[in-house]
């Protein structure tokens, strides 16, 4: 066997492992963190582009966990599923953020935005580090594993001129 | 079931807002009545053109009324941003000749144009003239094309034969790198392999 024939069968073993799931095409958030930054409730904003060149974006929707009093204390992972639509189907953009008890401003935000895979489920894992609590980076930053990271989603969740439609990104 | 319900009482620090709770617009500011919600944690967002969005995080027990207090900051004038890509290649970034960090990276620009040049081992270096304009992001993508192979002998000393021994180092260590790519495939396969169907804490469908 030569070398280009073995690499070839390695990357259709990967390729076809990529492939097995099929379905509608998702993102699958799963939220981790680390003990020490002591979150009480975890909000996951998400909104999407019609758009691949600038942010052409529906209404973001926003979901806290736990998500009632009566489900005890936070618990994690999180594991959050969003599935493409037909109309923003260009990319999706997440925001995660931990909150502290008491805090009314977040302890840690991670957010980002994906590409839709062409078909399956993409896994982003967002961690939300104590190394990045209370750390501030420049408006274009973020706080990534503790250094300020560039921000692929500057206004995203935060300028409504980028949105489009005041429906939110959700089917009802 | 209605004594149930918790009630927020929000206030924007600008007039004719959008008030969103868990991101359903409830009504503009000011409200002229509090929103009955479920207890429960809720997201409370306002939103004003030229405004940043003000966010607050609240707990309401049932049949419990809480305050929301949203502030608006007049939005920031948008920066130019040059998006660097290379490729997959952690090149270095460098704008008009100062370092900007390694790509794929958001470079922030004063409008107007700009050389960006990314420079990495084993690739020729590359640069490109981008015009940024304020408030939208200038993507810039390079693909870097590997150098030429050293020439044999290019190192005073070096031999042919050190050439081909070179050749068969490489092949071994792009075959242990094979191996040991092969088998975390296998693992992550075996290990990421779903047990049993999955329930996401929370589903959505994008329209």
């Amino acid at each position: 066997m030569t070398r280009k024939t073995a690499l070839g069968l390695l990357v259709l073993t990967v390729g076809a492992s990529a492939c097995e799931e099929e379905g509608i095409p998702a993102v699958r958030l799963t939220v981790t963190s680390d003990i020490g930054v002591g979150l009480e409730s975890v909000t996951v904003t998400v909104t999407a582009s019609r758009s691949a060149d600038e942010p052409r974006l529906c209404a973001p929707v926003a979901r806290s966990f736990p998500e009632s009093p009566d489900a005890g204390p936070l618990q994690l992972p999180i594991e959050v599923v969003v599935e493409r639509g037909t109309e923003y189907s260009a990319w999706m953009a997440f925001r995660v953020q931990g909150w502290r008890p008491g805090d009314t401003d977040p302890a840690v935000t991670i957010e980002d935005k994906v590409e839709w895979p062409a078909a399956g489920v993409l896994d982003v894992r967002v961690d939300l580090l104590e190394l990045c609590v209370e750390r501030s980076c420049p408006v274009v930053q973020q706080c990534i594993r503790g250094a300020c990271a560039g921000l692929r989603t500057v206004g995203v969740f935060t300028d409504p001129t980028l949105q489009v439609t005041s429906l939110s990104c959700m089917e009802e | 079931m209605v004594r149930d319900m918790g009630r927020l009482r929000v206030s924007v620090s600008e007039e004719g807002a959008a008030i969103l709770v868990d991101g359903v617009e409830v009504g503009r500011s000011p409200l002229a009545a509090p929103v009955d919600v479920g207890p429960g944690a809720h997201v409370v967002e306002a939103r004003r053109d030229g405004f940043e969005s003000a966010v607050a995080r609240v707990t309401v027990g049932a049949a419990g009324a809480q305050a929301v207090d949203l502030r608006l900051t007049p939005l920031a004038p948008r920066p130019a941003l040059v998006r660097v890509d290379a490729g997959g290649v952690a090149a270095a970034v460098f704008v008009d000749d100062s370092p900007a960090g390694t790509a794929p990276l958001d470079v922030e620009v004063e409008p107007g144009g700009h050389v960006v040049r990314v420079e990495a081992d084993g690739y020729d270096s590359a640069s490109r003239t981008v015009t940024a304009e304020a408030g939208r992001v200038e993507p810039l993508a390079f693909a870097l094309v590997p150098n030429s192979p050293a020439p044999a002998g290019g190192e005073a000393g070096e031999t042919g034969e050190a050439t081909e021994e070179d050749g068969g180092s490489l092949w071994w260590l792009w075959t242990a790198i094979g191996v040991v790519v092969a088998g975390g495939a296998v693992t992550a396969g075996v290990l990421l392999w779903p047990e049993e169907e999955s329930v996401p804490d929370w589903q959505w469908r994008v329209r």
